[in-house]
């Protein structure tokens, strides 16, 4: 029999455990995922979409890396979209309503079809930890009585909302972590045992009403990109039928409804105390905060080819039912609507993701890794993500190889990580662009080029993929070499032809390259000032890299200075012993913040929130004292 | 000053009193000091290691004495640099001094370079790099109203106008952040942005500006005269030095054909200004002597309009009331002894006056003086930022420059937001950096987001 010890568990089967079960699977460490319920494996739970601005970053960074999300969203997605495409390349991003039955299917297929990948049904009740490490899990089989125990090598938790799940529909409150699933009690005492703080989340979701209910002929009709452009780098394909969704809003008859029955919200009776997310927020919320809104929007989205269940975005309430059904009908083309499933909100346990590690192993527990909503996070790509790589962690732990970490100018992922397990969370934390200060760096159409690599070294991106991605890169780099060194002499057509696309006349010769730098010109503007046409890729997806590069090279040149200041912070080690009382010109609050979280590096303590770069001066001032190394400007 | 100072020899420097003076402070600080010098100190009572101040002879090294002294000692880290340290107060002649200074330099101790005190104290842990900044900028303070203003500054941590200039850019750059990550959830609403960068850039200008005036400040208030030609400035300007001299009598001679001249007015120092001086007819001449005025006026603390009591108030004159009318000032009608006309102007003061024949020439002063004793006591509201902020304001400049060029070339969102972004990061260094959640915070507040 196989030593335990080379085994991972997954516990949990949502969208980071499916990600974590995928990946430790592929990476050819024996992996078994344990599930509440087989068949609500890789459930969307919530909208029946994938992607969006900064999500559709992570898919792509999964997809690059070796990751399903971004496969089984291209084979069962229904509309796919590009938002921001009025905007640049970097803050572009892609997304797609998707089936949900059948997301969830090709799913399950993937998982049981995935050699070295078993599936187990039950509950996990416990933790076995020896000296600081983890042993196994306490397994209990609904078909037995008693529990038992299955070791393994490390564990990867991914148990989503259910930990203390708490549901609210009015004042009516059941156990669950998601409608009509128990949830897991035991887990959230286990892991309180074992050293973790928990933090109490609530997240919401709307009514789903039946299509047939609706009358659509008034509203406003949404559709998808034609053609629709996919997500994965690899070989897949777009072949379900493409849907449309539609738009409608509130208005001030529902939003009088709204605050007549506020009290029996439990948001603002006072009954839910967990701490939700601040931009994903319930329609009561939107109402009284934004009192002169005289409508929002909400947009109607299909759950699923096979399904009438219609997903109304931007109405997530825990309001009673009857209030649900009263405000509903006040919205345009919803006069007869039938709810299929009242709307409701979640509370539930989180642990504090500050005692997390860059690799999301448990600091104080080695080979726990917890991954999803359990970290404090929101949204599917967000836990995929973050499944993904405990999964590969999780695998590299028992293959005795180091952790892979990512930077924050590697990847979403990067930033995520680094976010939550350096600042912690306050609300469910969710993806934006923003959060990444490298984003012009960090798009979709570069993840393949950013993580490829990695996922190919680390044996997760297969051979063939791993082909496709070399082809690519190549006819980027034949683009980008031509650009730099074909030079365009003035002539009377080329001035011509710059001069009738707004653009001025060339001077003196210039190379492609530097042309293109002209805002007003596009990569093909640029190409048809070459007489002879040239033997490079006419492939959109490689000539938006390759132009997008050229256009933002001077903001990445900045960005790129401003990585590396960071890696010199980086340089500058803070030893754990650092007695920051003993440092002049430190606040109170900040000396408190830096005890407790013992940063490595100067760069880790100018994350810590409230931190004045005169305060990491005074700190670096402090440690150069002690060991007089070169000093980084700070 | 060199960063690469080595910190384990003892250093001394002549710290107040250069001779000759009453009396003179050596101040002297490092390891071991109480030891290396005690063989050389005749105390009454014997040196002790703690804080304490006593009378001791001061002895050569061949134990001769030089001078009986006063003897502060400070025990590490109870000092000022934290090390253990000694002043020695003695006769502040050249000679005593000198022989002092032989004493130390015997005893293995080195002069201070300028201000390793302070670096000691930093090193130490006496004192942030901030506070030794602060230190550096008290020096250049020369007018009461801005020594309040420093230590406002150092007791508030964040200026009301530095922490506004923040709040302004993080708006801004939330705007440009919800038109990205919530493009399709919140309808965005209509901003201009070009107008509150125009605001941004002159709150940075005005604060650089306040700095730069109180840098070269070995200025004292400005009194300006100003007023059409003929109104009789100059012979006011001439009765008013006349007058206050003959009342303050410690001040020296001055040029009489400067059109600038001292004057003290209440407890300060003031330089009366006169603005007349072209008088050529000739409509380019007439505007540039009344742009130059106007330079004048600008940079007062306190302005008095000289009219012609025959001629009245000219247009002219009631511009002038309405553009400086923030600065103190007040209307003073000349030549009283020509005419009984008294020619009044809005709510400002007016005070008669006959330069000529000196009459009410003391009702004018005392009132000017008293203007000058309420502005010398009105603490200015303005915020004064310190010498390393000012160098970060000045390099915000160039950057909001650059922002408002990419914001009037219709660059998209995400690159202004990386204009934004940079100048932020410049302003980090004057205030607490921006963390990604005030920027999200600024946009839940000010949007409506979520689906």
């Amino acid at each position: 029999m196989l030593d335990s010890s080379l085994k991972i568990i997954i516990v949990g089967g949502g969208h980071a455990g499916c990600e974590a079960a995928l990946a430790g699977a592929r990476m050819g460490v024996p992996t078994t995922l344990i599930s509440l319920s087989r068949d609500k494996i890789a459930e969307m739970s919530c909208n029946p979409s994938i992607g969006g601005v900064g999500k559709g970053q992570l898919v792509k960074e999964i997809d690059a890396l070796g990751g399903e999300m971004g496969r089984n969203a291209d084979y069962t997605g229904i509309q796919f979209k590009r938002l921001n495409t009025r905007k640049g390349s970097a803050v572009q991003s892609s997304r797609c309503q998707s089936d949900k039955v059948l997301y969830a299917k090709r799913m399950r297929e993937t998982l049981s079809q995935t050699p070295n990948l078993s599936l187990l049904e039950g509950e996990v009740k416990g933790l076995l930890v020896e000296d600081g490490e983890m042993r196994g899990v306490v397994f209990q089989d609904p078909a037995s009585l008693s529990p038992r125990e299955i070791l393994c090598g490390a564990v990867v938790i991914t148990t989503g909302t259910f930990m203390r799940g708490l549901m609210h529909c009015g004042s009516s409150q059941r156990r669950g972590g998601r409608y009509g699933e128990l949830d897991s009690l035991g887990l959230s005492e286990e892991l309180e045992r074992l050293g973790f703080r928990l933090l109490r989340l609530k997240t919401g979701t709307p009514a789903r009403l039946l299509r047939e209910s609706i009358d659509f002929s008034g509203l406003t009709v949404q559709k998808g990109d034609d053609p629709p452009q996919k997500f994965s780098f690899a070989e897949t394909q777009i072949s379900l039928p493409q849907i449309d969704c539609y738009l409608t809003s509130t208005g001030i008859e529902t939003h009088t409804i709204i605050q007549n029955n506020l009290s029996k919200s439990p948001l603002y009776s006072g009954q839910i105390k967990g701490i939700g997310p601040r931009y994903c927020p319930s329609i009561e919320d939107k109402v009284v905060k934004f009192p002169d809104k005289a409508r929002h929007l909400i947009f109607l989205e299909p759950e699923s080819l096979s399904s009438s269940w219609i997903y109304p975005n931007g109405l997530s309430t825990s309001l009673p039912q009857d209030v649900q059904e009263q405000f509903l009908r006040t919205l345009p083309g919803l006069e007869e609507v039938k709810v299929a499933r009242p709307g409701y909100a979640v509370e539930y346990d989180a642990i504090d993701p500050l005692q997390l590690t860059h690799s999301l192993e448990a600091r104080h527990i080695r080979n726990l890794f917890l991954a999803g909503q359990i970290n404090g996070t929101s949204g599917y790509e967000e836990a995929g993500a973050q499944g993904l790589l405990a999964g590969i962690n999780a695998a590299r732990s028992v293959m005795k190889a180091p952790h892979l970490k990512l930077g924050r100018h590697q990847a979403y992922l990067g930033v995520m990580v680094d976010d939550l397990v350096t600042l912690g969370v306050t609300e469910p934390y969710r993806m934006f662009t923003s959060r990444a200060e490298f984003r012009l760096s960090l798009r979709e159409d570069n993840a393949d080029l950013r993580l490829s690599e990695i996922g190919y070294e680390i044996g997760l991106l297969t051979k063939d993929d791993y082909k496709l991605f070399c082809e690519r890169k190549k006819k980027i780099h034949t683009l980008q070499t031509y650009l730099k060194r074909t030079v365009v002499k003035p002539t009377d057509k080329g001035n011509a032809t710059l001069v009738s696309l707004g653009s001025s006349p060339l001077a003196y010769p210039q190379t492609l390259a530097q042309i293109l730098k002209r805002p007003e010109l596009t990569l093909a503007d640029t190409l048809a000032l070459v007489d002879t046409p040239p033997t490079v890729s006419h492939q959109k997806s490689i000539q938006d890299v390759v132009e997008i590069e050229v256009k933002y090279e001077g903001y990445i040149t900045i960005q790129r200075e401003e990585m590396k200041r960071l890696e010199n912070l980086d340089k500058v080690g803070l030893p754990p012993s650092l007695d920051y009382s003993k440092i002049a010109g430190l606040s109170n609050e900040i000396r408190q913040k830096l005890t407790e979280r013992k940063p490595s590096s100067l760069a880790d303590a100018s994350k810590v929130p409230g931190i004045t770069p005169a305060a990491l001066t005074a700190i670096l001032f402090h440690v150069k004292r002690k060991s007089p190394l070169a000093t980084p400007s700070v | 000053m060199r960063s690469n100072l080595e910190t384990h020899t003892p250093i001394f420097a002549l710290t107040s009193g250069r001779p000759p003076s009453a009396v003179s402070a050596i101040r002297i600080s490092g390891e071991n000091i109480f030891s290396l010098l005690s063989p050389y100190l005749r105390a009454k009572t014997p040196l002790q290691r703690r804080r304490r101040m006593f009378l001791s002879e001061v002895l050569s090294p061949v134990k001769h004495k030089i001078d009986e002294a006063l003897i502060l000692s400070f025990v590490s880290p109870h000092s000022f640099t934290g090390e253990d340290t000694l002043e020695l107060h003695c006769h502040g002649t050249k000679l005593i001094v000198k022989e002092i200074e032989k004493l130390l330099l015997h005893l293995g101790a080195r002069p201070a370079e300028p201000g390793e005190f302070t670096y000691r104290a930093i090193l130490n842990g006496k004192m942030s790099p901030r506070d030794a900044e602060d230190l550096g900028d008290l020096f250049l303070i020369q007018r009461p109203v801005d020594l309040h203003a420093f230590h406002e500054r150092r007791e508030r941590s964040l200026s009301d106008q530095i922490d506004s200039l923040r709040r302004d850019l993080i708006r801004l750059q939330s705007i440009y952040e919800t038109a990205i990550d919530f493009s399709e959830e919140a309808e965005a609403a209509h901003f201009v942005s070009s107008q509150s960068l125009r605001e941004i850039q002159s709150t940075v200008t005005n604060l650089i500006h306040r700095y730069e005036i109180i840098k070269t400040n070995a200025r004292p208030y400005k009194l300006a005269l100003v007023g059409r030609p003929n109104a009789g400035k100059s012979s006011l300007f001439n009765a008013l030095l006349t007058r206050t001299r003959s009342i303050v009598s410690d001040i020296p001679g001055t040029t009489r054909d400067s059109i600038e001249d001292d004057i003290s007015l209440g407890d300060d120092d003031w330089k009366l200004i006169d603005t007349a001086g072209i008088r050529t007819t000739g409509d380019t001449l007439e505007k540039e002597g009344i742009e130059m005025s106007r330079l004048a006026l600008r940079d007062s603390d306190m302005w008095l309009l000289v009219v012609d009591a025959k001629e009245g108030i000219h247009p002219q004159d009631k511009q002038l009331v309405e553009e400086f009318g923030s600065i103190p000032h007040a209307i003073i009608c000349n030549k009283m002894d020509l005419t009984d006309q008294r020619p009044q102007c809005m709510s400002t003061k007016t005070i008669p006056v006959s330069a000529k024949t000196g009459e009410n020439l003391l009702e004018l002063l005392s009132e000017i003086r008293s203007m000058a004793n309420a502005i010398s006591e009105t603490p200015r509201r303005d915020y004064l930022p310190s010498t390393t902020e000012v160098q970060r304001l000045q390099k915000l400049l160039p950057l909001l420059n650059e922002l408002m060029a990419a914001d009037q070339a219709g660059l998209p969102p995400e690159l202004l937001s990386e204009h934004a972004a940079a100048t932020l990061r410049e302003l980090n260094g004057v205030t607490d950096p921006v963390t990604q959640d005030e920027i999200l915070g600024r946009i839940f507040s000010d949007f409506c987001i979520g689906k």
